[in-house]
């Protein structure tokens, strides 16, 4: 059961596109945040983050140093985290996934793929 | 390939993010041009790109994010001095730059991709196979320290060019890969603060109903506590209104870089089609205008420039003849001046004769043969309808659209424009605009029962008059004031308002150096009404109505067209619809 | 190993300071990409799971070895073709727009007024609100048929007689009058009639052509007619009349 969602990108765009990709999942909040800075107001903000959107390329602080952190965080550590990778830098998304992330969907992505991969990020938690 | 509808609200961020990245492109390539190889340049242009390459290709613009990937690759190339720059691969990547550009704005007109970027992805690969290209002008050596070279790199760039510490200097590089800092700024929708300033425009009328009852009811309490109270009460809402209202249009200023930013890129274009060397100089760029001015002022001052660059600038060889530089200059200047903005377009060029603007004139019937104009008001001719000192009609400045526009344009923005001109030596534009559209100072007045708005920025002065004292000359009723003669409107008539015309107070309203007289059974007051936007149903056309406001008890009044009535006089008044000029002194 | 490609230079920011990656480390090739292969870049199927991928990744070879390569296992993947994959489209606004589509077809919902008697109808979609005749401020020198404009909730919008619009007279500003405001994309503007009826909605199967009766108003301006029991709506088309492109005035949301 998804409660809440961060979503962490530098893109509005991109926002906007998960407001309606995750507008299936009813009862479930979104939160936005423009950097990896932002997000760790919004994780310290916000509690029962279900799940973490990130994304990489991002101004002041960027998503690897946001994850790293994350990690060292009890609190935060088992918050699954979804990196949102673009082509050309699969190799900060693998060092993503090597620090904790659970999976990766590449940009551009259809709403499907995320569900699916959302889908199964979960159920593997539960 | 699933079909699918793009919304219209996606597409609207997604431009607004793309048209600020092309910007950066632009303003990247110029530097490089100007300035020489600088990596700190190129970091700045990279991290747009890459939110411009993530966005469309989540709108399902491949072409376009396909392209945006080689540019990155491409601007990578360069920071290691594997592409040496000069003309030719600047044409190359400007070019690629105005394609991207086009194929962002199809796409989003036609909500899919309407063009291909194959050719200049072409392009593109033969910068990065290539190699250097030609041993061109770096211009100039490249800037600040521990930069690289613009040379061919010998040795494959160490993977961090900054060299160092990795830990500090990647901790450097967040801060530095994007030029701006932590975000102390908040995205806002344009409609929300126009409703803002709504709220704040309903807030005014309220307030202002409120200081008169308030003020009563205080004189009507005698000196009694209560009475003072309340008094004080309302002079400090009045304070806290004033003070909103202040902010709110504030925030509505945006600096006239914003406009002018295009510019340099146009003018390079434009100069470089025609074979002509012109230099575009920037002042007052922070100056800042109200949203809705930017969003206007923009297309006046593309045909002035063009106009500069097309008709006032001689070719270097000419010029030389001249005893001039080979290169032209345009200065566009922005400043603001008490409740004005003062927005200047000079240039160094071949200047406006007289002489020809005369004979265009009488050839237009625009002049009688013998009439005798001062220069000064010669040269505001050329903003009449179908004016145009060249005969043909250069594919670049379009097909007949003449300064008539532009002045139509300032006008709409409660503005105006001044040309001087000294043949052989240069032209300069000026153009007045009022710092903000949305509330004005407005003179109420009211014939036949009905009341309207006149803006106080046109209104010279008011006077109450006797029928007697008017007289007819050339078939027209006039009235004498001072040392001139101003003709009179009857709004009465003018409105078809119907009944016995026997109002006694005349507006006199200026337009530059015209004056006419506005005759109304009452005048009202003034007050700060806040501007909405007429319908396109009802505007336009014959009806001298520039918008309208809404009272305190909810009536709409309308606000009148000052420019119309000064145009609409003579067809009212001859019942035909030539242009006839007006009596001497007029 | 051939890696040296200009692209990871332009940016690579945020190194971790533990366990920093080396050279050695990124040679992690997954074939979709047979041309990633050749010049020895990382390729990555659109999306996975952390797991699969750095299982792959320990037993990966390096990329001097194009065809030998493991091919990831399709069963994971969440979309078919690797090829397609690279070309998306946001298929998701697809589903709503074909069901609402299904549903129009099968009624049309409509809102009535009166014109002289006579029932006239167009598309809900169109209607803001219908509201009883306010002061209503002429507009000098405007065309005829535009009564004048009126004072929406700190909105001006122009009103329009549309008995005059359609040739059938005047319509008289008596109690029952109403204005019914339409809204086209952010236009909006109201149209004067001599009463409002309802809002319905008809079997498409009600619906036809117009019959050679209603010759008054201009063929153009009509859709057709909704037969119902006892009475016979004239379908309006409100974007013609109005001078709109049909489409731009509907401008359906997802």
């Amino acid at each position: 059961m998804l409660r809440k969602i961060l979503a962490v990108d530098d893109s509005a765009l991109i926002h906007q596109m998960y407001k309606l990709f995750l507008s299936r999942y009813k009862n479930c909040k979104l939160i936005s945040a423009m950097n990896g800075l932002e997000a760790l107001d919004k994780l310290a903000q916000e509690e029962g983050i279900d799940l973490i959107l990130l994304d990489i390329n991002m101004p002041v602080m960027n998503g690897l140093e946001f994850l790293q952190r994350v990690q060292k965080e009890p609190a935060y550590q088992a918050i699954p985290v979804i990196i949102i990778s673009t082509e050309g830098k699969e190799e900060d998304t693998i060092r993503g996934l090597k620090m904790g992330a659970k999976g990766y969907v590449k940009k551009p992505f259809q709403a499907s793929e995320l569900h699916g991969l959302i889908e199964k990020i979960t159920t593997a938690q539960a | 390939m699933s079909d699918f509808q793009v919304s219209d609200e996606l597409l609207n961020i997604y431009i607004e993010d793309a048209r600020g990245h092309l910007e950066a492109l632009d303003h990247c390539l110029l530097t490089l041009e100007r300035d020489g190889l600088d990596p700190a340049t190129i970091q700045t242009v990279l991290g747009p790109l890459h939110t411009l390459k993530g966005n469309s290709g989540m709108m399902g613009f491949t072409q376009i994010k396909d392209y945006v990937h080689r540019l990155e690759d491409v601007f990578a190339q360069i920071s290691e001095g594997g592409i040496v720059l000069g003309p030719r691969p600047f044409d190359r990547l400007f070019a690629g730059a105005s394609a991207l550009r086009d194929a962002v704005e199809q796409a989003c007109k036609a909500k899919a991709e309407a063009r291909s970027l194959d050719k200049e992805k072409g392009e593109l690969d033969a910068l990065i196979e290539g190699g250097p290209l030609q041993p061109g002008p770096a211009g100039g050596a490249p800037a600040g320290g521990g930069s690289l070279q613009a040379a061919p790199a010998t040795a494959p760039a160490p993977r961090k060019p900054r060299g160092g510490d990795p830990k500090a200097s990647a901790a450097g590089r967040v801060d530095k890969e994007y030029v701006a800092p932590r975000s102390s700024t908040v995205r806002v929708d344009f409609a929300q603060l126009d409703h803002l300033l709504n709220l704040v425009g309903e807030l005014i009328i309220h307030r202002t109903k409120l200081d008169r009852v308030g003020t009563k009811l205080a004189e009507r309490l005698g000196g009694r506590e209560m009475g003072q109270e309340l008094l004080d009460a309302v002079h400090h809402l009045a304070g806290v209104s004033a003070q909103l209202q202040e902010t709110v249009m504030d925030v509505r200023m945006l600096p006239i870089r914003h406009v002018f930013e295009r510019f340099p890129r146009m003018v390079r274009d434009l100069a470089r089609s025609q074979g002509k060397e012109i230099e575009l100089i920037l002042e007052g760029d922070r100056t800042r205008v109200d949203k809705a001015i930017i969003d206007e002022i923009g297309e006046p001052l593309v045909h002035l420039i063009r106009n500069s660059v097309d008709h006032g600038i001689e070719s270097p060889r000419d010029r030389v003849a001249r005893g001039k530089t080979p290169t032209g200059t345009i200065l566009l200047s922005a400043a603001q001046e008490s409740n004005h903005v003062l927005i200047t377009i000079m240039d160094d060029g071949a200047g406006i004769d007289p002489t020809t603007i005369r004979r265009k004139a009488v050839e237009r019937g625009l002049l009688k043969g013998d009439e005798n104009l001062p220069d000064r008001e010669l040269m505001q001719l050329i903003f009449s309808q179908g004016f145009s000192t060249r005969s043909e009609v250069t594919e670049v400045s379009g097909r007949g659209v003449g300064l008539d526009v532009v002045l139509r344009s300032i006008e709409r923005l409660s503005g105006l424009i001044e040309v001087e001109s000294v043949p052989g030596v240069g032209t300069k534009f000026m153009i007045q605009l009022p710092l903000t559209l949305a509330i004005i100072s407005a003179l109420l007045v009211e014939t036949a029962g009905r009341t309207y708005a006149l803006p106080l920025a046109s209104v010279i002065e008011s006077l109450k008059f006797k029928p007697a004292e008017t007289h007819r000359i050339n078939g027209r009723d006039t009235l004498r004031l001072r040392d001139r003669i101003v003709p009179i409107v009857r709004l009465r008539a003018l409105f078809g308002l119907g009944g016995e015309e026997n109002g006694t107070y005349a507006v006199i309203l200026g337009r530059g150096d015209k004056r006419i007289g506005l005759v109304v059974d009452k005048l009202h007051g003034q007050q700060e009404v806040v501007i909405k936007a007429l319908d396109v149903a009802v505007s336009g056309g014959h009806v001298p109505v520039a918008g309208a406001t809404i009272m305190g008890d909810g009536r709409v009044v309308l606000i009148l067209d000052v420019a119309a009535l000064f145009e609409g006089k003579r067809q009212a008044i001859l019942g035909r619809t030539e242009i006839v000029s007006l009596p001497q002194g007029a | 190993m051939a890696k040296a490609e200009p692209r990871k230079r332009a940016r690579g920011k945020g190194e971790a300071p533990a366990g920093e990656w080396t050279s050695g480390d990124e040679g992690l090739v997954f074939p979709d990409d047979p041309d990633a292969a050749a010049a020895g870049r990382i390729s990555l199927p659109s999306s996975g799971l952390a797991s699969d991928i750095l299982a792959r990744a320990e037993a990966s070879f390096v990329a001097d070895e194009p065809e030998g390569a493991l091919v990831p296992a399709s069963s994971e993947s969440l979309s078919g073709d690797a090829a397609a994959q690279r070309v998306h489209n946001i298929s998701f606004f697809a589903a709503p727009a074909r069901e609402e589509k299904a549903a129009v077809e099968a009624t049309e919902h409509l809102v009535t007024f009166f014109l002289t008697g006579e029932e006239y109808g167009v598309d809900v979609r169109l209607v803001q609100e219908i509201i009883r005749v306010s002061e209503v401020t002429q507009v000098p020198r405007a065309p005829e048929f535009i009564k004048g404009v009126i004072n929406l909730r700190g909105r001006i919008i122009p009103v329009i007689d549309l008995k005059k619009k359609l040739g059938l007279g005047e319509v008289s500003i008596e109690r029952q009058a109403r204005v019914v405001v339409i809204r086209l994309r952010d236009r909006l503007i109201g149209l004067l009639v001599d009463g409002a009826s309802q809002v319905l909605k008809v079997p498409v199967s009600t619906i036809e052509a117009a019959p050679e009766e209603v010759v008054e108003i201009d063929a153009n301006y009509i859709r057709g007619v909704a037969k119902l029991q006892a009475r016979l709506i004239i379908l309006v088309d409100l974007p013609k009349i109005l001078g709109v492109d049909r489409d731009a005035a509907l401008a359906l949301p997802t």
